[in-house]
């Protein structure tokens, strides 16, 4: 009975700050239709100042609080708004998402920049109270600070919404914002208000966060996505349930690690940090979901033309030819790099179908990468054919039932489902010492080409740029199929392509299927270049990243994908001549995602539509109808 | 505002009048009592309307009186809280859209709904080859419950492949000839205006071989000679056969196309017949000259 309270207070603790993000998160996006990524990453900045302020520079508890609670959130909030959030107003949800995803890496990017993440910080709680005897159970002044302060805040919320005309707008804005409009209120002033408030927030619970855990950027930015699990709880927009979901997530967690079976425990090692995951990933399965809804019009501008088959076979051609010469002048650094960025194109090429055509986010696309090099490793000696089919066939089956039961989610709910998903297999699987061995790496070879192993790391490069090439070719024929057709009109019209009798989770689920196991193709390959890939190789962060620069080079096309690999694997090489900056992968990246939020198609998806190519085509097409064929020719001329 | 329907031309000469008036066949898709709420507004109540084969059916109404709420429960997108959809005299209530227009029902959308980041010509042929595969796969696709299977394309090779495209690509002409759009086949829809986007929408439907076509405010957006063109092309799709349904607020092409209208207001229906009579029914002629008050501002 003792056990099972004192594990209560410990769960209701961390529920409360749970709560006190969720409902940061929930009044952010209530006011302004923007979830916000970041909001994990402004809670751990909070958290870094308060140390700066009250441990490094010695300054009072109570003045570092209100420096960092009334200055710098609302601040932080503010400016996030104007300069982003406003931009978003009428923007997709996959925008709005990839911008505040960007937000998220800039803020960890400065964060590590400023606070060396190698020098270990600890953060006191507030003040060093007593603690008391409640019910027999020893409860500490934080802990109990914590909770009062979450219900001081769901009281202070609830007085807010109900009773404030800015509350009344504020619930208004979501449902309706021309509503709103014509009752007076100003919606940007109503969003600006949300932001504020929400960074708040967001900063109370890193602040209360950090004592509990340690204050680590990676470990705050992503704690604080357990509030995340709270939020949906709250379908977003309810607080009393997003407050219920916070204290359930840190009730059960915190139960679990009492009374999970030690059994569990040895095998699956990870499994109590990956509850959150498991749990965001429940809720969002069982959360009832807005039927198929006729939208309207989504402004989409200036669709990249597809290159035709011709075209894309020399443009292949062309890149494995430049590998080949080029191999002989580079360096062997540059050439490593390159034939990196080769694999990670392919990766980018696996979104490309994903999310540049499907029009799926998915946060997870490494972890895939993952699994396929792991199966490529422990099959058939390592380093065969057969394992890279293994590979392929493993993860698209994968894909295919990670998508399964995220068929009925989108837009939002989807991200946040691979997002549980990666990170939840970042704890069982990558960090499982039963997976990958004690050492936390295990060896991968490369398949040998006719007979011959590969062994240069020049013809290693000309080999992946061919793969690439390949690749390439393949993604853009399924663009011109029939399949390909579908993939994009259930991305752009899910109610219309319902009533032109297209099944849209067929389409999606198969969209899964082929981008994870191409997927898994780079994953074979990447072991195979690498010879050695542990847990590291395939977090969450690097996803993220690497599909933010494919979206910042264009997510809908093979050369964005090529560029957008190649930076991946070239910005850590820059940064080891850039010291005075650390993570500069994750900053490039964030800003230009930021920077190119307006441009839809990425810096290389906005070249010139070539009508007449197209023309020449559709006539080939139409040649059993030469009126027609004609028609479309002379059109075309015009 | 909707127009005024006191035109003086009425019924004109100007419809070719292909079937005769009175041979109207069975009805093709027939909404029976339909009730829907969205949170405090009851959208639709005890509503029923058919549309027969060979016939164009007009369903006016003022803004906001529930048309395309009751296109969405005739399609699937909406479901109703009460009532029954059946389609060729089969129940479809409960049945999800996709499912529904491989039975034959295809629709508009008022608020455009196309693949923006397709051509015309992709746009019509996506939907043809979804239908296509249907067709082709004939009574096995009952077999596999409907589902379509992905490997429809031209991709599953073999020695099909010919003829199919090869149908597809002459189904999608013949569609682009009929709706004037064959010179924009090349052109991206998001760059097009209003009303050839609207055609464009109606071409898509088209492509899926409709027995019940419903057209939401197809004419919007397109001046007088295009307006009456696709009026005359309504009247000849009736006339293959099709039940068309229109929902229209210009009133002259609602009443040169339509052969019965049923107008709704409020969610009910508050008058059905033959255009004329419709007409000068003075409870529509109230509904649309409006008590103060009435007026909807635009969404
Ligand atoms: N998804 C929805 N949620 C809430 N209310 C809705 C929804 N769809 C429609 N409505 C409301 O239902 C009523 C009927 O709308 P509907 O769009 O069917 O009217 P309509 O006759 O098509 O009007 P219009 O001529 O303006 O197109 C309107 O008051 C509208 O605001
Ligand atoms: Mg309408």
């Amino acid at each position: 009975m003792n056990e099972f309270l004192a594990l209560s207070v410990v769960g209701i603790v961390y529920g409360a700050v749970y709560a006190i993000t969720a409902s940061g998160l929930v009044v952010t996006y209530a006011t302004s239709g923007v979830f916000n990524f970041a909001h994990g990453a402004v809670g751990m900045v909070a958290a870094f100042s308060y140390w700066e302020l009250s441990v490094n520079l010695g300054m009072p508890v109570l003045a570092s609080l209100a420096v960092v609670l009334l200055v710098e959130a609302p601040v932080l909030g503010l400016v996030v708004e104007r300069l982003l959030a406003r931009q978003l107003h009428s923007a997709s949800t996959e925008r709005a998402l990839m911008v505040t995803l960007g937000l998220m890496l800039v803020l960890v990017g400065i964060a590590s920049t400023v606070w060396n993440p190698e020098t270990e910080r600890i953060l006191p709680g507030f003040f060093s109270m007593d603690s008391a005897r409640i019910l027999g159970v020893n409860v500490s002044g934080q802990q109990m600070l914590v909770v009062a302060l979450a219900i001081a805040v769901a009281v202070a919320l609830w007085g807010l919404l109900k009773h404030s005309r800015l509350g009344v707008a504020m619930r208004a804005v979501v449902d309706d914002p021309e509503l709103l409009a014509m009752a007076g209120a100003s919606p940007i002033r109503v969003a600006r208000a949300g932001w504020i408030l929400g960074s708040m927030l967001a900063a109370l619970a890193g602040i209360l966060l950090a004592p509990l855990v340690t204050l680590d950027i990676t470990t705050l930015t992503l704690l604080v996505v357990n509030g995340y699990a709270a939020a949906v709880v709250g379908r977003l927009k309810n607080l009393p349930l997003t407050f219920a979901g916070g204290a359930a997530l840190g009730l059960i967690q915190s139960w679990a690690v009492g009374y999970m079976p030690q059994s569990w425990q040895s095998w699956l090692p990870g499994i109590r940090t990956a509850l959150p995951m498991i749990f965001l990933f429940a809720v969002l399965l069982i959360l009832p979901q807005d039927r198929l809804r006729a939208i309207g019009r989504v402004v989409t501008n200036g669709v990249p033309r597809v290159a035709g088959l011709r075209e894309s076979v020399a443009g292949a051609l062309a890149l494995v030819v430049l590998a080949a010469v080029a191999g002989g002048l580079l360096s062997g650094t540059a050439i490593a790099t390159i034939s990196q960025g080769l694999v990670y194109g392919i990766i980018a090429l696996s979104l490309v179908l994903l999310t540049g055509y499907a029009g799926q986010v998915s946060l997870a696309q490494l972890t895939i990468v993952g699994v396929g090099a792991f199966v490529m490793g422990k099959v058939d000696g390592g380093g065969s054919w057969f394992g890279v089919l293994a590979a392929v066939v493993c993860c698209a089956v994968l894909g295919a039932l990670v998508a399964l039961p995220a068929l009925r989610l989108k837009g939002l709910y989807l991200a946040l489902s691979t997002l549980a998903f990666a990170q939840g297999a970042t704890y069982v699987f990558f960090d499982n010492d039963h997976v990958f061995g004690s050492g936390g790496s295990i060896a991968v070879g490369r398949p040998a080409i006719a007979g011959i192993s590969v062994s240069s790391a020049h013809t290693e490069m000309t080999v992946l740029a061919s793969m690439f090439g390949i690749a390439g070719i393949a993604v853009l024929a399924i663009r011109r199929s029939a399949l390909g057709r579908r993939l994009v009109a259930t991305n752009d019209s899910p109610a219309a392509s319902a009533t032109i009798g297209l099944g849209v989770r067929t389409t999606k689920l198969l969209a899964f299927a082929m981008s994870a196991g191409l997927a898994g193709l780079a994953g074979a390959l990447y072991g195979g270049l690498q010879g050695q890939v542990g847990a590291n190789d395939f977090g969450l962060f690097s996803s993220m990243t690497l599909l933010l620069l494919l979206v910042i080079c264009g997510v809908r096309t093979v050369s964005g994908a090529l560029v957008a690999g190649i930076g991946f694997a070239a910005l850590p090489v820059l940064q080891s001549h850039v010291s005075w900056v650390s993570d500069l992968v994750g900053l490039v990246t964030g800003v230009g995602v930021v920077l190119v939020g307006r441009l839809p198609n990425g810096l290389f998806g906005s070249s010139p539509v070539h009508r007449r190519i197209e023309a020449r085509r559709l006539a080939r097409v139409y040649t059993s109808d030469p009126i027609t064929a004609d028609v479309i020719q002379d059109h075309a001329n015009a | 505002m909707p127009e005024r329907p006191a035109e003086p031309t009425g019924v004109t000469g100007i419809s070719a009048g292909a079937t005769g008036s009175g041979t109207s066949g069975e009805p093709a898709i027939e909404l029976e009592g339909i009730w829907v709420r969205f949170g405090g507004l009851q959208a639709l109540q005890e509503v029923s309307f058919s549309a027969a084969r060979g016939e164009v059916s007009g369903l006016i109404g003022p803004n906001g009186a529930g048309k395309t709420t009751l296109f969405n429960v005739a399609t699937g997108l909406q479901r109703p809280e009460r009532g029954r959809v059946r389609l060729l005299g089969r129940e479809v209530t409960r049945m999800g859209a996709h499912r529904r227009c491989r039975l034959g029902v295809a629709r508009t959308f008022q608020r455009l709904e196309l693949f923006w980041s397709l051509t015309v010509e992709e746009n019509i042929r996506v939907a043809a080859e979804a239908h296509l595969h249907r067709r082709l796969r004939g009574v096995g696709a009952g077999l596999l419950r409907g589902n379509a299977s992905p490997w429809n394309g031209p991709s599953d090779g073999g020695l099909r492949r010919h003829p199919r495209s090869q149908t597809t690509a002459s189904t999608v002409a013949r569609i682009l000839d009929r709706t004037g759009l064959t010179g924009l086949a090349t052109e991206r829809v998001d760059g097009l205006p209003t009303g050839t986007a609207r055609l464009v929408e109606l071409a898509r439907a088209l492509a899926t071989d409709p027995v019940v076509l419903l057209a939401d405010e197809p004419g919007s957006g397109l001046d007088d000679a295009d307006a009456s063109t696709l009026g005359s092309l309504l009247r000849e799709l009736a006339s293959d056969g099709m039940a068309v349904v229109l929902v229209e607020h210009d009133m002259g092409l609602v009443m040169r196309t339509c052969h019965r209208v049923t107008v709704l207001d409020f969610g009910t229906v508050i008058a059905s017949g033959k255009p004329s009579d419709v007409r000068s029914d003075p409870a529509v002629q109230a509904a649309y000259l409006g008590a103060p008050g009435v007026e909807v501002p635009a969404r």
